[in-house]
């Protein structure tokens, strides 16, 4: 597949949606899209100043990181370093000026989730301890699953596909 | 490690989770409260719960004071491939109820990842899945 064709795609959906009278959400990650796929070598880097939220989540993560406990009946919400490490990297990889504030929570066993909200749409990462890969859902506007599976972080392409259709996705 | 479904659990027993109180454990989605999937995932597939029993929830408000509960069936947890096991000895130090209540879902055989948590996404979102009313304050 040529390097190109995601930009093609990309294009080809910003085509559609000027033709049709359906409301779509406002975004406009063009420049990210062609910046990945021209220098696909290079991981796109995300700085605080391309994304607000940033700054505050990984403080949350940090947080996480040193103050989950092991509670008997609900689970053990300890979060391992290298598991948090491992949301940073997913945080250099993915757009973050093109997505609003996620939710972070951990999960029983040592998991933690990222989750996005357009509407009612929904994108979810969580990493799991002892994983180097990353499990995703993405529903539509009706709250149901569009997508799902797993990824790792040097499956650029992947990642890119499955944050472009949350973010191009139509609003009914 | 598969667990192993316990067949003294009926179809219609009422299982409670405790909510932890981070708020992405609890979401408005559809305009009531429900819990999120995330309160139904287990890095090791191992979620605990607590069968109902005379004086449980009073039991568990009494432990996790300040938690939100959810009250799940027995039959969705097993409608979504999941095993139910009986876990006494991980109950919570404490715990006055009888420990053989304490029991954790997961799946009992091979199940990647994404499905489990697509099944733990629709027992979330199951309409017989409910948090449980708090009393009212006593006059």
């Amino acid at each position: 597949m040529s390097p190109y064709a995601l930009a093609s795609e990309w294009e080809r959906a910003q085509e559609a949606r000027d033709q049709s009278p359906a409301a779509t959400i406002e975004v406009r990650p063009q420049s990210w899209l062609r910046g990945t796929v021209r220098y696909s070598q290079l991981e796109p880097v995300v700085g605080f100043e391309s994304a607000r939220w940033l700054p505050s989540l990984l403080s949350d993560l940090r947080l996480l990181e040193t103050s989950g406990q092991d509670i008997r009946g609900i689970g053990d919400l300890r979060v391992a370093h290298a598991t948090a490490d491992h949301v940073r990297r997913l945080l250099t990889i993915i757009p973050g000026a093109y997505l609003p504030a996620p939710t972070l929570a951990p999960f029983s066993g040592g998991g933690v989730a990222l989750t996005w909200n357009i509407g009612d749409r929904e994108l979810m990462f969580t990493a799991y301890p002892d994983h180097d890969d990353f499990v995703f859902m993405r529903t539509d506007d009706s709250d149901e699953i569009a997508d799902d599976g797993i990824l790792k972080p040097d499956q650029t392409k992947e990642l890119t596909d499955v944050i472009t259709a949350f973010l191009t996705a139509r609003v009914r | 490690m598969p667990l192993l479904d316990d067949a003294t659990i009926p179809g219609n027993a009422v299982l409670f989770r405790v909510l932890h109180q981070h708020k992405g454990w609890i979401t408005s989605k559809g305009g009531t409260p429900r819990p999120s999937s995330i309160a139904f995932f287990e890095a090791h597939g191992e979620v605990s719960y607590f069968v109902n029993a005379p004086g449980m929830l009073t039991e568990l408000r009494r432990i996790f004071q300040g938690s939100e509960i959810a009250s799940v069936p027995a039959s969705v947890i097993r409608e979504k491939n999941l095993a139910i096991e009986r876990r006494p000895a991980e109950c919570p130090v404490g715990f006055q109820c009888d420990p053989a209540c304490h029991v954790v879902v997961g799946p009992n055989g091979e199940m990647e990842r994404n499905v489990y948590e697509r099944n733990a996404r629709s027992i979330a979102k199951h309409p017989d899945v409910k948090i449980v009313p708090n009393d009212p304050p006593a006059r």
